[in-house]
């Protein structure tokens, strides 16, 4: 995981999270590493990560079991993709119709463009 | 449980080095105490130890007044840049006596760690580099287990790899044993994502002190044409402005509203850095 | 309080001292000793050199006694107050250690003299006091040596003590202008002015108060004892005036 500073850091350390899950690296029902171990190996302060985590936990995402760790929810990922699926309208099509009209690219040739791209 | 900084103010002769400084240092947190060279990091670290006299006002440790009181002393330590240990002191010397002054620190904990950076107890401190020079005390600093840790530039001389081995031991000796920590620096990036809390004192007085999460919001830059951007950051807190031909970026402060950011400027986040520099630039 | 520890440090700090001192001490003894013993052209003469070397070992040991362990205790959380009393008790503990080996090694080298009559060897004591001593049972006599000795050991230990606390809280200027003022206003300027202006009655003073100091003609121990007594009491409290506004300094 790589940070950058254009977004609060428990946000990305949430996303990471979910990008493994989705990945499959963490598969539901497993358990994931613990806050310290997220904030040792990421060297980030414990309270930033335990909120990044915080954030999946509220979403169901992830549970935490007391006193033996945090797993990975079952459905987990098909609640993911559904999380995704309605953030993918605002992270990456509007910038692509914004950066296409700065450029002048015109409709049809974004859609040619897209067509290429599954083809490859 | 805190240390109260409460309106300390210090001069050298006729240079103000601080100018009421109040500030809480509250129980488990850590600190970043950022400033430039000279901005008084390391005279208010001295008050607080004792190691001086303010001019003015009090420290309180738990609600005892630190000055001349070993029961309040008793519970920091501070890693200073200056070498206070004995020249001629063996490394495992000074470890002993530390114990015997702070009767928490753990002499295992100690030798490994001295073991991972590769320091030999052996040698004295006039012998050693100034890496390994704040390698010893960072080694002290970690193992000492009092309620309060002071560190006054720890990564002075260290190279990349015992910086992060550094970070990657104070973040695990911080989830297993909580204390308050302070790191003064002026490495920002560094410390930048292990800090919770960020003060920020420039010329002797403090100009901020708040979250990190909370500093981070305020702090953005918009860049564009130059008279876009100088329409847009009217009636706006700049601390900042750079310019490269027509092209015009200005650092502000606030909340941005999306909605008002008209279009040909864009706008971007400040890192902890560039939002110090801005701060803290002359 | 961390009396109890900074008394237990700064104790640590002499012992290293002392022992390479008494070690010199010893070897020295002994090759005069041996050298006397063998070659019968020789003599081996000595009084009050064994306290002699012990003085001015103390005194610079007192000149050694601030700068280093001052910081050591401010990194180690401990107040100058802890460090000054523990400082006074290490001082009163070398004092009477040293005071009593001394005494010990003064009463060994005694014997040598009835056994040839090149040797003169002696205490400081029984140098100063020499009717006194002649007249006291010898278990007295070395009991009121000791007592004395105590009182000088301690006296240039403070005297040393003294020195480098004030020495620390002077700038470069001012130590320079000290290290230079003092010995030619004492060495020079003063006995000039005796000379010119007074007439000599500083040096009449001078020796007057020394008489005193030795117990004037009667030799009585305890003025020396009472003067010494004076003098940790007056240094003591300046070395704390010194000590309690001491700073780091970068």
């Amino acid at each position: 995981m790589n940070f950058n500073e254009e977004r609060p850091i428990f946000i990305q350390i949430a996303e990471g999270i979910e990008d493994a899950i989705l990945s499959g690296a963490f598969s539901e029902e497993s358990q994931i590493p613990s806050i310290t171990d997220f904030s040792v190996n990421y060297r980030i302060n414990p309270a930033t990560a335990l909120k990044g985590i915080n954030i999946l936990v509220e979403e169901g995402v992830i549970y935490k079991k007391r006193g033996v760790g945090m797993f990975v929810a079952d459905g987990a990922v098909s609640k993911l993709k559904g999380k995704r699926k309605e953030q993918f309208f605002d992270n990456y099509i509007k910038n692509l119709v914004e950066e296409a009209r700065r450029l002048g690219i015109s409709k049809d040739e974004v859609i040619r463009l897209l067509e290429r791209g599954y083809v490859k | 449980m805190s240390i109260e900084v409460k309106n300390i103010s210090k001069s050298f002769g006729s240079t103000c080095a601080l100018g009421g400084v109040s500030i809480n240092l509250e129980e488990n947190r850590i600190y970043g105490l950022l400033g430039r060279n000279g901005a008084g990091k390391t005279t208010l670290l001295n008050i607080i130890t004792n190691r001086i006299f303010a001019d003015e006002g009090e420290v309180l440790v738990d609600g005892l007044s630190s000055m001349e009181n070993d029961e309040a002393l008793s519970k920091i330590y501070m890693m200073g840049e200056k070498n206070y240990y004995p020249d001629n002191m063996k490394i495992k010397e000074i470890f002993r006596w530390t114990k015997e002054f702070y009767p928490s620190f753990d002499m295992d904990y100690a030798k490994k760690l001295a073991d991972l950076f590769e320091l030999n107890l052996n040698k004295n401190v006039k012998s050693l580099s100034t890496g390994y020079n704040s390698i010893f005390k960072v080694i002290i600093a970690l193992s000492v287990n009092t309620a309060y840790v002071l560190l006054d530039e720890p990564v002075l001389g260290l190279d990349a790899n015992h910086r992060d081995l550094f970070y990657k031991l104070l973040i695990e000796k911080y989830s297993s044993h909580p204390a308050t920590y302070v790191i003064s620096t002026h490495l920002i990036e560094e410390v930048s994502n292990i800090i919770e809390d960020v003060i920020i004192i420039k010329k002797g007085k403090i100009i901020k002190n708040e979250t990190r999460e909370e500093l981070m919001s305020v702090g953005y830059t918009v860049s564009g044409m130059a008279s876009l951007v100088d329409e847009f950051i009217k009636g706006k807190e700049v601390i900042g402005t750079d310019s490269i031909g027509g092209l015009k970026s200005a650092y502000i402060m606030g909340q941005i509203i999306r909605t008002d950011i008209p279009k040909g400027l864009e706008i971007t986040k400040m890192d902890l850095q560039k939002l110090f520099v801005q701060l803290t630039n002359a | 309080m961390n009396i109890k520890v900074a008394t237990k440090y700064q104790i640590n700090e002499y012992l290293k001292s002392i022992k390479i001192f008494y070690l010199v001490v010893i070897l020295v003894l002994i090759f005069f000793g041996v050298i006397t013993a063998v070659n019968s052209s020789s003599n081996f003469y000595s009084t009050g050199g064994i306290e002699g070397s012990t003085i001015i070992f103390l005194f610079i040991l007192g000149l050694n006694s601030f700068k280093e362990t001052f910081l050591m205790m401010l990194q180690n959380g401990t107040t100058r107050r802890s460090m000054f009393i523990g400082r006074l008790i290490t001082i009163l503990a070398t004092s009477v250690f040293m005071a009593v080996v001394d005494r010990f090694v003064v009463n060994i080298t005694l014997l040598l003299n009835d056994v040839s009559e090149r040797f003169r060897v002696g205490g400081m004591y029984e140098e100063f006091f020499v009717q006194r001593a002649e007249s006291l049972h010898i278990v007295v006599r070395n009991l009121e040596a000791i007592l004395i000795t105590i009182g000088m050991y301690a006296a240039v230990m403070v005297a040393g003590y003294l020195i480098t606390s004030a020495y620390y809280r002077m700038n470069k200027i001012l130590k320079i202008a000290v290290s230079i003022g003092v010995p030619t206003s004492v060495l020079i300027l003063l006995p000039v002015l005796d000379a010119v202006v007074f007439d000599g009655r500083i040096a009449v003073a001078v020796s007057k108060f020394l008489r005193f100091v030795f117990g004037g003609q009667a030799g009585n121990p305890y003025n020396l004892l009472l003067s010494c007594i004076i003098f940790i009491v007056v240094g003591i409290g300046l070395t704390w005036l010194l000590i309690r506004k001491s700073v780091e300094k970068s």
